[in-house]
């Protein structure tokens, strides 16, 4: 009765001996797996630390080289827009300088050219347009009138009223010459102290007459008082005109001394009065 | 101290703190213009106020504007120095051409009569 409880106690003792033996070992796996894999943990984590590390290094790293870029950048930006502003500057600049020396230059020809007092052309260009007129009318052959004007005793409307009120006198009828001439190629100038002279080409000795009787009755409308002439109230002039075909061996000043004759004659004649050689020969 | 010659004159006047020009500077090149860069930075040197009166300077060249821009720039980045332009209505570069320096240097005072 004894020995079979005895064997079976024995077995159940074997059995518990046996679970143990399995529980030690399990155990003992357990423990090398958790010292693995803490110490797995403890690897990952440092490298991750390490990682992280490198990052942050690089980071910095990079941040300082973008600060560095935008500086750079905020200097280079800065100095092309200061170039842009320079070059814009230069640009104006020189345009605003050329425009400078433009506006002298006119001044300086206006100034070779005109007349100070009347603003009207001058001896100079005078000359110069008449040698000009000259050689064209000779080419195309066709005639040129010279008309000659002088105020009559404009020392006598100097002495009465002034030099200003005189110099007023000579701009006003240099205008109204100047407004009497239509066409484009007629030119009045200033030929002496009182003297105006007109040039007209492809004119013949008819019609210079004509403008130099508008040129006298557009005078006589302005009723520029004179008080010490003895041929009107108003301020008159003489007038002597010339008129030839040019020919290139000829001279504009047989032209001149012609007009200039005529002129004379007038004033003797008792002035306000026209002279032209109306059998002149073309 | 000046730099006078037939067709300009520059010079500068420390009781005032004011660099005059006058005349026609027409000098040849960024070289050329380096003596009057001196006399401004000179100047600059000597009084944190300037003032340039460029009124009776009837011509400036390419040179010279460009000159007188770099001078802005300078005293732009040095920062410690307050500069007033004087330029007259009458002379056409002036008014062009300084305001385009203001745009250089927006703390700059222009003063034209």
């Amino acid at each position: 009765m004894d020995s079979q409880p005895e064997s079976q106690l024995l077995k159940e003792i074997e059995r518990l001996h046996q679970e143990a033996e399995a529980l030690k070992r399990e155990n003992s796996d357990l423990r090398i797996a958790l010292l693995t894999t803490a110490e797995h943990g403890d690897l990952i984590e440092s490298e991750l630390h390490d990682t992280n590390q490198q990052l942050q290094v690089e980071v910095t790293e990079r941040k300082r080289a973008e600060t560095m870029l935008q500086t750079l950048l905020n200097i280079l930006y800065k100095e092309r827009s200061d170039l842009e502003i320079i070059v814009h500057t230069l640009m104006e600049h020189g345009d605003s300088v050329d425009m400078q020396w433009c506006d002298k230059l006119l001044e300086a020809s206006d100034l070779a050219r005109l007349d100070g007092l009347t603003q009207i052309a001058n001896r100079r260009s005078f000359d110069e347009y008449l040698d000009q007129q000259w050689q064209q009318m000779a080419r195309d052959q066709l005639p040129l009138s010279i008309v000659l004007c002088d105020v009559d005793y404009f020392k006598q409307f100097n002495d009465t009223h002034g030099h200003s009120a005189g110099d007023v006198c000579l701009q006003r009828i240099a205008q109204i010459i100047s407004s009497a001439l239509k066409r484009p190629s007629d030119m009045v100038a200033r030929y002496g102290g009182e003297e105006f002279v007109v040039i007209l080409p492809h004119t013949d000795i008819k019609g210079a007459i004509v403008v130099a009787e508008l040129i006298q009755a557009e005078i006589q409308q302005l009723q520029i008082l004179h008080g010490h002439s003895s041929v009107s109230q108003y301020v008159t002039v003489s007038i002597g005109i010339a008129s030839t075909q040019p020919i290139f061996s000829g001279s504009p000043k047989d032209l001149l001394d012609e007009a200039d004759k005529l002129l004379y004659i007038a004033k003797q004649q008792g002035r306000n009065r026209i002279m032209a050689d109306v059998e002149a020969i073309y | 101290m000046s730099i006078k010659t037939e067709d300009h004159n520059v010079w500068h006047d420390p009781n005032t703190s004011t660099v005059f020009f006058r005349g026609f500077l027409r000098l040849d090149g960024m070289e050329e213009y380096q003596p009057v860069m001196e006399l401004l930075l000179s100047a600059i040197g000597q009084s944190p106020i300037l003032t340039l009166n460029l009124r009776e300077l009837e011509f400036l060249n390419s040179s010279g504007i460009s000159m007188l821009s770099m001078f802005v720039v300078k005293v732009r980045e040095k920062g410690s120095v307050q500069m007033v332009l004087q330029g007259s209505n009458k002379v056409l570069w002036q008014t062009k051409s300084l305001k385009n320096l203001q745009r250089l240097m927006p703390s700059l005072k222009l003063e034209f009569t």
